[in-house]
């Protein structure tokens, strides 16, 4: 565990110093992973708020329903800890500035919750994709890839109204007790002990019961999802009355969120994945990939509304429009600053998926932007690092630990890529990682 | 990298664990089996994965039943559930498993049959299969049909309704389908039942005029459609004096071969019978004798023009041509496909190893014991690949060290390559035949690594060295590759056997493996990994 930490701490130095001496390097914004200090800020602020909330549940839940919170909590906590000790937190001050100016606003035009947003952290993290949450404890999570799909920064300032309401609200803790409480009622346990007593219909029985259960606990989440839009929205048009309408760009951005903004035609392929002495074999571009399957699109057993967590994005922003009297003009243009933090986001986000081994996804996206950046130092030494990483995980037979499968539910791009990836031998590997030394 | 963005809270719980854990578990289902399904061109890839489950009990004979389609990624085509019957007999005890799984174009068509364990006080304890059924998949718009039995070579759709209760001759006397590569099915009636049905005696005991009796009478087979229509009919047995067993060898889209084991003592052990899988017009009658050895087929292959058939030799006095350590060697016949008739034979003796091994006539190497070819591979330019591994059944049963052999067109040893591995112990004597069945050799299975002849060998060794009991109570298990890439052997390893886990391989696309890993902590999880070379 400590060589790892060392490992990635001289690989944040290394990056650090190559995007600063990189031509391009003075216009964006790259997160300083080297910052140690930080992550033990992050864990020392953490383990405080842990602690308060432990004595809270103590103190408010007893019997068997208080000891399940409090074990369910602190297994939370360490899972997260783990993650600050495996440096997923990044810190940058121009982003963290972002972060406290927005926060600030917020709190000064909604005093009866100054309190909890001034004493509100926002966490800056590595991600497999454009997300944000809320723990509870006043923590709010954002992640990188979310800065780069995101307009301006009043769409950031919605998103974390909407994170802010959860806290608030808190329901994190509300949720879980629900939970738990539920799992401890008498008739629950009764239901269980009667279904395992069946001689026939058992399985049947107990399916109905489990899909029951997850329906009555995803709708509750979902009411939950709606109420921290509720407060957020309100929140969030206090502070940016002007831009109220960006909250419903943001909720509406959801629907497009997963979409490619750019990806890989059949001639980058050539050009990027080939090279003068091992081209790439036509086969592994022209291939079938998933084409010959149809996929089944819904679910037999499970009712996929019932099973969402969070209401549709279209009845999100309706829900807006229709509780709030929103001017859909009142939107907000980007800052420079923004646009550049946005722009440094791309970077970024390689960089961190390369931190959070995930090769695969992190060499895709830096061929992507080599495209536009080919003389790029810092994109050309990660695209060497990934592919050395996925060489030597498919000598030891984990690729798939660190490159996804082809899948239905990903882009044709993305799944040429990986198919090209996957299927490459190893002198064509070898051949491609020389290629690209060539280019640092 | 669709996922669900939700902008969501975390809740600080999972659903496993309590009540909600215990009924996961109550509708969890048992798997029932697991197969690769593959293409249906002769490419021998593969083209996903069917798992099925069996999850409710409706009544004493009704259950419910769960399918799972995976493509060759992985990823989920397709789930869903159905209603059977199960046969089930007094004093006997049943278990359902899942046949052939066979792919037809836009179709997937799959059996289910049970296994009866009963007792009778003439023969003792003995199984029967029995309840065979077929259902098909729509590969297009998913759906599937309900089952259909074979009765009297007729399809019959069966239903059911809860608490029904079946008989006897529901179950019984039920047809059996072969599928094969070329587009269909073959159904031989088998009338073998009606004399085994009271368990009375083992059919390999029958005298030759019970022979005449319950095989002697089966004159045609058919061959059917994946929807079971009949595509054509076909005669055998009409020479009285010549009858025979027949039962399915061997397909791909333009051949069926059928092995006829002859009834007439004085007539050859068996014949190879080829059809032309499209019109059901016989080609040939392949006669597989020597004047110099008796000889046992081992393996069939198919090119574009031949048949390849892989034999062990015997000597021309044995009697038991099963006992492969009784053999000689190995014969490779090549057929014409269009005309059946042969084009060459070639013999592969154990003294054609002499060079290699200090080896005699039957094959006894000295102060080792044997060898055993497991597989023969033939390549498109008229070469063969094999591995072989070597045993001794002196003492305690041990499998020693493989060998890798390439043969020239002739059949001639061109590259001998010994591979030094632990010696496994096994408890009794095992001979090639046994240990193989038994999947007690470390040879796992072979697979083409891609379209341009490169091929792979996947050998599973417990590396425990010393007694019996040590390699029972502590195995180290490890996956040999064994490449074949452009004319050249190399190999690697890979450790199955970890401090907090255990993998087992399982084959997967051409190139590919999927390992499987079992660990108490994480549970399990199947990862597809690309084989180097």
């Amino acid at each position: 565990m400590i060589l790892e930490i060392a490992m990635k701490l001289l690989i944040g130095i290394l990056f650090l110093f190559l995007s600063l001496t990189s031509s391009f390097g003075q216009n964006l914004v790259l997160i300083d992973t080297a910052k140690q200090e930080v992550q033990q800020n992050i864990k020392t602020t953490y383990q405080e708020k842990v602690s308060e909330q432990l004595k809270k549940i103590k103190k408010n839940y007893s019997g068997k329903v208080g000891k399940e919170i409090s074990t369910v909590y602190s297994e939370f906590s360490e899972s997260f800890m783990d993650q600050i000790d495996q440096g997923n937190f990044a810190y940058n001050e121009e982003y963290q500035k972002l972060f406290d100016d927005i926060l600030a606003k917020l709190a000064d035009r909604n005093p009866e919750y100054s309190e909890e947003i001034e004493n509100t952290n926002v966490l800056l993290s590595y991600g497999q994709e454009p997300n944000a949450y809320a723990i509870g404890n006043r923590i709010i999570v954002i992640y990188v890839p979310l800065l780069k799909s995101i307009a301006n920064e009043y769409e950031l300032a919605f998103i974390l109204s909407h994170e802010l309401s959860h806290n608030i609200l808190d329901h994190s803790l509300q949720g879980t007790v629900s939970r738990i409480e539920s799992n401890y009622s008498k008739s629950f346990i009764k239901k269980t002990r009667q279904l395992k007593r069946q001689k026939y219909n058992k399985g049947l029985d107990a399916r109905k019961a489990y899909r029951n259960t997850i329906y009555a606990y995803t709708g509750r989440t979902r009411e939950q999802e709606q109420e921290a839009d509720h407060l957020g929205f309100e929140l969030f048009s206090k502070a940016y009355p002007n831009q109220a309408y960006d909250a419903v760009k943001s909720l509406q951005l959801l629907d497009e969120i997963d979409k490619e903004t750019d990806s890989l035609s059949s001639s980058d392929f050539k050009n990027i994945l080939g090279t003068e002495k091992t081209p790439l074999r036509k086969d592994l571009i022209n291939n079938e990939l998933l084409n010959k399957y149809h996929y089944e699109k819904s679910s037999k057993f499970w009712e996929i509304d019932s099973l969402k967590t969070h209401p549709d994005s279209r009845a999100r922003a309706a829900y807006i429009i229709d509780n709030f009297d929103v001017d859909s003009t009142a939107t907000g243009i980007p800052s420079e600053d923004f646009k550049r933090l946005k722009l440094s986001s791309n970077f970024n986000d390689v960089l961190g998926l390369y931190q959070l081994e995930a090769y695969g996804q992190s060499l895709y996206q830096a061929l992507i932007l080599s495209k536009q950046y080919s003389d790029n130092t810092f994109l050309n030494d990660l695209i060497v690092k990934n592919l050395q990483k996925i060489d030597q995980a498919k000598k030891s037979y984990e690729i798939s630990k660190y490159v996804s499968i082809p899948s239905p539910y990903d882009s044709d791009s993305y799944n040429t890529f990986l198919y090209v990836v996957r299927e490459l031998r190893n002198r064509e590997m070898k051949a491609l990682i020389n290629h690209y030394k060539t280019r640092i | 990298m669709k996922h669900f963005y939700t902008l969501i809270f975390i809740l600080w719980t999972t659903f496993s664990f309590g009540q909600i854990q215990k009924l996961s578990e109550l509708s969890g289902g048992e798997l029932i089996g697991s197969t690769i399904v593959y293409e249906e061109n002769d490419s021998h890839d593969v083209y996903g994965y069917f798992l099925l489950y069996q999850f409710n009990q409706q009544s004493r004979d009704i259950y419910d039943f769960e399918y799972v389609l995976l493509d060759k990624n992985l990823n989920k085509i397709t789930s869903n559930t159905f209603t059977e019957g199960v046969y089930k007999r007094f004093l006997g005890r049943t278990t359902v498993h899942l046949g052939f799984v066979k792919k037809y174009k836009d179709q997937l068509l799959f059996e289910i049959f049970d296994r009866i364990y009963v007792y009778n006080q003439v023969s003792g304890a003995n199984t029967k299969v029995g309840n065979q059924r077929y259902h098909h998949l729509d590969l297009k718009t998913l759906e599937l049909t309900p089952d259909y039995v074979i009765k009297q070579g007729e399809p019959i759709k069966r239903s059911y309704k809860s608490g029904a209760r079946f008989k006897k001759k529901d179950f019984e006397d039920l047809g059996t389908l072969t599928a094969t590569n070329g587009g269909g099915m073959v159904y031989i009636p088998d009338s073998i039942k009606s004399a085994y049905q009271g368990g009375i005696m083992d059919p390999r005991e029958f005298t030759k005029g019970m022979n005449k009796r319950f095989f002697g009478v089966i004159k045609d087979f058919q061959f059917l459609d994946p929807n079971f229509n009949l595509s054509w009919k076909a005669k055998i047995n009409q020479d009285e004096d010549n009858l025979g067993i027949y039962e399915y060898a061997a397909s791909d889209q333009s051949i069926l071969v059928l092995k006829k084991e002859n009834i007439e003592k004085t007539a050859p052990f068996s014949e190879l019978e080829l059809f032309d899988i499209k019109t059901g017009k016989k080609i040939n009658s392949f006669v597989n004798e020597d004047p110099n050895y008796k000889m046992n087929e081992f393996s069939i292959h198919f090119n574009k023009n031949q048949i390849i058939i892989y034999n062990m030799i015997f000597s021309p006095k044995e009697k038991n041509i099963y006992k492969y350590s009784n053999g000689y060697g190995y014969a490779k016949i090549i057929l014409d496909k269009k005309t059946g008739k042969e084009v060459s034979r070639k013999f592969l003796k154990w003294s054609d190893f002499s060079k290699h091994l200090d080896i005699g006539e039957n094959g006894k190497i000295k102060k080792y014991g044997k060898i055993f070819i497991e597989n023969f591979v033939p390549l498109k330019d008229g070469e063969t690949l094999a591995i072989a591994e070597g045993y001794n059944k002196r003492g305690k049963t041990s499998v020693k060290d493989l060998y890798l052999l390439k043969l020239d067109a002739d059949f001639d040893i061109n590259y001998f390559e010994k591979k030094e591995k632990t010696e496994t112990i096994y408890k009794g004597k095992m001979g090639g035949a046994s240990l193989l069945s038994k999947g007690n050799f470390a040879y796992f299975y072979g697979q083409e690594l891609d379209d341009d002849g490169n091929y792979v060998f996947l050998c599973v060794d417990n590396e425990t060295e010393g007694s019996l009991k040590k390699q029972e109570k502590n195995p180290q298990w490890s996956l040999d590759f064994i490449t074949y890439v452009d004319g050249e052997f190399d190999s690697s390893k890979l450790k199955l056997t970890r401090e907090d886990s255990q993998i087992v391989p399982m084959k997967a696309k051409k190139g590919w493996v999927i390992l499987q890993k079992f660990s108490e902590k994480e549970g399990v999880d199947m990862q597809l990994e690309r084989i180097n070379y």
